[in-house]
């Protein structure tokens, strides 16, 4: 290994273009399978959500259009209403196809930071593969939100820093890359400050673990403190840059954040990174949302083994190199470790919290896909060793691990996209059901309209009226008091039967709509302020 | 200048001698104070004052500089001296202690200002200091209140200019529902603001408006701006001053937001002097003790400049009807109103808000005896209350603010002239008791029924929770119209000579907690025919007028009479009164026609009718009811009755036993017969080709018999023998030629249905009558179909992605297997 942090290379750059075309392959057809199998109809609501602000934002050419505004960041609608701007699509094309294609670009900050975090090309590629087929990681990416932007941002942070701290001895190298990751720092923050913030801190725990465990382990001739300082100094930066973005630049950030009654819960939620609202649907059905346990288990199989095995890895390494056992560990691989126990622990308080409900309870689901992209080098880089190294016949090996990915991969894409065959909670919605909505939308306004069990066809409303409100008063599972209308589709009345939930229509009532595959009914007024 | 600090340290030395004595304010110590010149100094003055405000011995110190040289030492002063620019302290007991600091200056646009800062940090005192150039300095957070008055104090000698702009930024109460004060902080951003205007510049403010501004939720429920407007521009003097005619002497126990009184006014601003704080900041323009005035208390804001629609006490106005004969008002409305689409119902409605307005209104008056002196509050004698969803359409401008409301002088009209859903009316018969916000007994309606009756209101649910307006208060009596739809009238029996709302359904008057007389409309016409007086829930006596006969039943005798229906009309009927003439017209027919038989005798109320009468003694009704403009009852004569009178309807032929009998165009008895009930149930299938509902099993118990059916259940099971399962019961009356029709949900039997047993008993559980039905209807059962395999329907499966899932999983392991050669030469030995 090149202990200034180049790679050797044996074939060149076109190898490396195949490896990350097959990745950008990958992702493409997890992008298409969406379209394919939900004909573009697969939407959830934090994507109505955002195609909401998008719409605030491109409406009043304001990035805090008003009092309405997501509360982290400006960073997603400012970037869709730009896309929308130069390219002429529709919003709802751009949340419903746009926000899937663009998963892409999260190959490359990924590939090159773990061929920098590994030292190999292979291990990279593989590194990559294990993030994309993590469900959990795949499901924030594939939404139309801010996450898949975070997400690659965090990554391309990760690279130059990691870059930067190889090139600590190159003076106007090192300023570039700072600079560099200066301007990638804020995009980040201005795309959610809370995920800024909490990737930061453990940025910097994971320095602060390197800086503990470098001299010992590495027992380098060239100290690695005066780089690390400065990269630490570069870490506190950033972090005020989050506070003076958070109190300062982005008024919304702060007015969010006082919506927590105590000083340590704001604390808590600028480090672990947590909204005042849980509304992310998929952390509210964990076990529920699936046929069963063992489906939920299996789906989910790919989060399991990265955490186990990853852990196990991490766990091993540590006796092994603190006990001076083996061969002595890179510069990258001690790196890597230190990173990957800072990010773990900030996961491992995450789900503390959560179990102590004291916040919004679905931390762990916004830490894990954090954790996993230093998970899934780790545990590539160690495949790759025992690979080339180990006991095992290799051919059988390479199968063994072949059909495994492949079987994650497909997996992943079936947990990520809430695959209605196995799972209960259901993202996709047919186009007789938007007819219906419109409808409800035209002539039931200020009236609560019952959409389903769930926020599926208002989220998917959302969208589809390109980010404005409905008229209605949408009403979910438990109807409230008061709801009269109902929108009773084929799907909801098999979600009602898969969930074992009643629908909420009495046989009296009258059907005012009906397109064949849709209805709405009607509550029959039994009062005068009825209607 | 230079004596200003040797004031101050002769402030702070008596302090340390006297030490921290307590402050007693006790209302026998509040004498009028008195207060003297002790020292005078250029710049300076101490006041000596024994009584003092607060007790035996208060003292003030004053800090010019002073406009005139003419007050002295030894001088009496009964106000401030008129300083421009200086300082008042107070200290409450002459121990040192500085309870109140009032600063007073001058704004650059020459608008006089006065800061009051009071202790804020809790320590019992206002720190005082000096600074460099001998200014007087203090030291607490605040002005607590500030006071703007852009035309200065006075209007001229000795009239108070109320044109004043207040800040008030802290725990002061300051309006009505400042309940929580701990959301209130001394912090330089004002809570409330007050606008105080005097516009005809006669020293008596005719307006006010409050803007309250709390950190609390958008959609939380208090009052963001106060209303208060006195029409007749006559507000009370303010008496009780001290010093300033702003500043009570009240003391702190005493003090209250609202004015105590009809007669006088209190400085609006109190102060704990115990505790050296500002506790109240009062009302400048009553709210509730005037006679010519209205209140607004909107918990939606009503933005400054611009129209803004006021919700919940909106408005509450308040009447003179006597032309000046009374002090306190003879006539009120105070309507609790919501705007369509109101958010500040969306806790009670859960987010599912009413489409309508929502009108939740009482209309009260009242005719103050003669010669007797006025009460501290009025006693309302009548109370009508209505609800309905009219909107407001005027607009109301007061001072800079555009309020939709009803206008004061159209406000009576508004109310009167238009039709309303649900009416009643409360009577406050001998309570006698004093409230100056109306009839308490049922209070508004819509409030008194909550939180039902918003739902109600808003469609959510298909009933009113009536049964809770069955009873009332001792004293009290209460009307009730469910289904009103008319513009409210009042009317005066012929039978009972009281005042009774046109259109009640039903009443109660309760006695005396243990008697009580209930009333009925049974044929539904505008006017009360049924009179029953109870003791415990024992029926003793009952009248009905109806038609063309009377009917009077006692326990163990009964006597009918033929009326002529001219004579059982209303003696007089109008609307509530709206002006002094129809105050005065009422007053007069209510003195008219004053009931002279105590409310309990109903039989002397009976024989007061004219007509003759037939009488029979051992006899008994019941289920009296109204039929063809007359009666319907069932006569029960014991063995041995006796009957006189039966000449006069021609009634002949009645033996013991129980008879039928209807008085419309005669008297006609049929001998009872039982009843004959039959019963039909039929299964209401949804009847709509796409819901899996479990549908509806629709029963109907008709009465085909002479006796009305009471009491019964109705019983309902799914299935036959040991293991069907019950529905549902419910219990029924069912009168005699009528049909009753109740449904089920099937959804409650665990499998749906194909037969149902219905089931009827009588109150004591036999059974009277049992059917079991087939259930012909074709009910919609749970599809076959698996849930998952339904999904897939719904969506379809295309081909294409799962070929796109083979690829994927070929990418997987072509980065797996693919690279295998290259590893090797690429991993560092």
């Amino acid at each position: 290994m090149n202990p200034e942090g180049s790679v050797k290379s044996t074939d060149g750059v076109s190898t490396a273009r195949i490896d990350v075309a097959l990745l950008v392959t990958a992702a493409f057809l997890i992008a298409a399978y969406v379209v394919a199998r939900f004909q573009g109809l697969w939407q959830e609501i934090d994507t109505g959500n955002a195609s909401r602000y998008i719409r605030l934002v491109a409406d009043s050419g304001r990035l805090v259009p008003g009092a309405e505004v997501y509360p982290n960041g400006y960073g997603y609608q400012a970037l869709a209403v730009f896309l929308i701007d130069i390219s002429g699509v529709s919003l709802h094309d751009l949340q419903g196809f746009g926000s899937l294609i663009m998963v892409i670009w999260l190959i490359w900050p990924a590939w090159m930071l773990y061929r920098e975090l590994t030292e190999s090309r292979w291990a990279a590629t593989f590194a990559t593969a294990i993030l994309l087929f993590q469900p959990e990681f795949l499901f924030g990416v594939l939404r139309g939100t801010h996450e898949k932007f975070t997400r690659g941002l965090m990554l391309l942070c990760l690279y130059l820093l990691v870059r930067s701290f190889r090139s600590r001895h190159q003076p106007a190298r090192f300023a570039a890359l700072v600079l560099a990751f200066y301007l990638a720092v804020y995009a980040l923050i201005a795309f959610n400050n809370l995920l800024a913030a909490s990737f930061l801190l453990a940025m910097l725990a994971g320095l602060a673990l390197f800086a503990v465990v470098s001299r010992r382990l590495l027992r380098s001739s060239k100290p690695a403190a005066p780089g690390f300082w400065r990269l630490a100094n570069v870490l506190f930066t950033s972090l005020v840059l989050t506070f003076l973005f958070t109190f300062y630049a982005y008024k919304p950030a702060e007015h969010d954040l006082y919506v927590l009654q105590s000083t340590v819960d704001r604390v808590l939620a600028l480090a672990l990174d947590v909204g005042t609202k849980a509304v992310n649907p998929y952390a509210q059905w964990v076990v529920p949302a699936w046929e069963s346990l063992p489906v939920y288990l299996v789906m989910t199989l790919a989060n399991w083994l990265l955490l186990v095995l990853s852990a196990a890895i991490w766990l091993w390494q540590s006796v092994k190199w603190l006990t001076e056992r083996g061969s002595r560990p890179t510069e990258g691989q001690v790196l890597l470790w230190a990173f990957y126990g800072a990010f773990a622990a900030i996961g491992a308080v995450s789900i503390v919290v959560d179990f102590s409900g004291a916040l919004s309870g679905n931390l762990q689901h916004r830490t894990f896909p954090t954790f996993a992209v230093l998970a899934a080098p780790l545990v590539a880089s160690w495949v790759v060793e025992r690979l080339s190294h180990g006991p095992l016949p290799r051919r059988r090996a390479y199968a063994a691990v072949g059909i495994c990915v492949a079987c994650l991969a497909v997996l992943s894409t079936l947990k990520a996209t809430n695959e209605p065959t196995l799972g209960n909670k259901w993202l996709f919605y047919g186009p007789e059901e938007m007819v219906a909505v419109k409808w409800g939308d035209a002539k039931l306004t200020d009236r609560a309209l019952w959409v389903g069990f769930d926020e599926r066809l208002f989220a998917a409303g959302m969208i589809v009226h390109e980010g404005r409100l409905p008229l209605y008063v949408a009403d979910s599972y438990p109807a409230r008091l008061g709801t009269r209308n109902f929108i009773i589709s084929d799907v909801n009345r098999a979600a009602g039967e898969r969930l074992g939930l009643p629908l909420p229509v009495l046989g009296d009532d009258s059907i005012t709509y009906d397109n064949g595959k849709v209805q709405i009914f009607q509550r029959r007024p039994r009062t005068e302020y009825q209607r | 200048m230079a004596s200003i600090r040797w004031v101050i340290i002769l402030l702070l030395l008596t302090g340390l001698f006297v030490g921290r004595s307590e402050k007693r304010v006790s209302a026998e110590e509040s004498k009028p104070a008195s207060c003297r010149v002790a020292e005078r100094g250029p710049d300076h003055m101490v006041l000596d004052c024994a009584p003092g405000y607060t007790g035996p011995h208060d003292r003030v110190f004053i800090f010019g500089p002073f406009q005139s040289d003419q007050i002295k030492v030894g001088d009496t002063v009964q106000s401030l001296p008129d300083i421009a620019d200086g300082t008042v302290v107070f200290d409450a007991g002459a121990d040192g202690t500085a309870n109140l600091a009032l600063i007073f200056s001058r704004r650059t646009d020459g608008a006089a200002v006065a800061s009051i800062f009071d202790d804020r940090d809790g320590d019992g005192t206002v720190l005082i200091q000096s600074d460099s150039v001998n200014r007087v300095v203090v030291r607490e957070a605040g002005p607590v209140v500030e006071i703007v008055a852009p035309d200065g104090w006075w209007q001229r000698q000795d009239v108070v200019n109320f044109n004043l702009d207040i800040a008030v930024d802290g725990a002061v109460r300051a309006s009505f529902d400042a309940r929580d004060l701990s959301l209130f902080r001394t912090d330089g951003a004002p809570e409330i603001s007050i606008h105080v205007r005097d516009t005809d510049h006669d020293g008596k403010p005719d307006f006010e408006w409050r803007q309250i501004d709390l950190p609390v939720p958008e959609q939380a429920g208090h009052y963001r701006t106060q209303v208060m407007v006195n029409v007749e521009d006559d507000e009370a003097p303010i008496s009780g001053s001290f010093l300033w005619p702003l500043l009570a002497s009240t003391p702190p126990e005493a003090a209250t937001f609202v004015k105590p009184s009809y007669f006088d006014s209190p400085p609006p601003i109190a102060v704990n002097w115990e505790k050296s704080q500002v506790t109240h900041l009062g009302e400048f323009v009553s709210s509730r003790s005037g006679n010519s005035n209205y209140f607004i208390y909107s918990i939606a804001r009503l933005p400054e400049g611009e129209v803004s629609k006021a919700n919940f006490e909106n408005p509450f106005a308040f009447y003179d009807l006597s032309a000046g004969r009374y002090k306190l008002p003879t006539m009120l409305i105070r309507n609790a109103y919501f705007r369509p689409q109101d958010v500040y119902l969306h806790e009670v409605l859960e987010d599912n808000l009413a489409p309508t307005a929502i009108d939740d209104l009482y209309y009260a008056w009242r005719y103050p005896s003669e010669g007797s002196s006025e009460p501290a509050a009025p006693i309302w004698d009548y109370q009508i209350n209505l609800v309905g969803t009219h909107e407001y359409t005027s607009v109301v401008p007061i001072g800079d603010l555009a309020v939709v409301t009803a206008p004061y002088a159209d406000y009576p009209y508004w109310v009167t002239e238009q039709t309303w859903d649900f009416g009643a009316l409360v009577v406050d018969e001998t309570a006698r008791r004093p409230n100056s916000e109306g009839i308490g007994a049922w209070g508004a309606l819509l409030e008194h029924l909550n939180p039902e009756s918003y739902r109600y209101m808003a469609g959510q649910i298909d009933e009113l929770p009536l049964d809770r307006l069955a009873t009332i208060q001792a004293g009290y009596r209460g009307e009730i119209a469910p289904v009103l739809q008319a513009a409210p009238r009042v009317y005066l029996s012929s039978v009972d000579r009281r005042l009774h709302l046109a259109g009640a359904a039903s009443g109660v008057w309760n006695l005396d907690g243990a008697a009580e007389i209930r009333y009925r409309n049974l044929d539904g016409d505008s006017y009360i025919d049924q009179w029953q007086y109870l003791e415990r829930e024992s029926l003793l006596a009952q009248v009905n007028v109806l038609g063309n006969y009377g009917l009077y039943a006692g326990t163990n005798h009964v006597a009918l009479k033929r009326v002529d229906q001219h004579s059982t009309a209303p003696l007089y009927e109008s609307s509530p009164p709206r002006n002094h003439e129809e105050w005065t017209e009422l007053r007069l027919h209510l003195d008219r026609s004053q009931p002279i038989l105590p409310p309990s005798a109903l039989d002397e109320m009976f024989s007061a009718l004219p007509g003759q009468m037939v009488r029979f003694e051992g006899a008994q009704i019941r289920d009296v009811r109204a039929e063809r403009g007359g009666l319907r009852f069932v006569l029960e004569l014991q063995p041995g009755f006796s009957a006189t009178g039966l000449e006069e309807l021609d009634i002949t032929g009645l033996a013991p036993g129980s008879y039928v009998v209807s008085l419309n165009d005669g008297f006609h008895a049929k001998p009872l017969e039982l009843m004959r009930l039959e019963l039909h149930a039929s299964a209401a299938a949804p009847g709509h080709p796409h819901i899996a509902d479990p549908g509806l099993l629709r029963v109907a118990v008709a009465n085909t018999g002479l006796d009305d059916a009471r009491n019964v259940t109705l019983v309902v099971f799914a299935g036959q023998g040991p293991a069907s399962s019950e529905l549902g019961r419910l219990q029924l009356d069912v009168p005699s030629g009528q049909s009753v029709s109740r449904s089920f949900s099937l959804g409650s039997a665990p499998s749906p249905p194909q037969v149902v047993r219905v089931r009827l008993e009588d109150s004591g559980g036999k059974t009277l009558f049992e059917s079991t039905q087939a259930l012909e209807a074709a009910i919609p059962v749970h599809s076959s179909t698996s849930g998952a395999s339904m999904a897939v329907t719904a969506l379809g499966w295309p081909p294409g992605a799962a070929l796109i899932l083979l690829a994927l999983a070929g990418c997987a392991v072509r980065v797996v297997y693919g690279l295998r050669n290259r590893e090797r030469a690429e991993v560092e030995p």
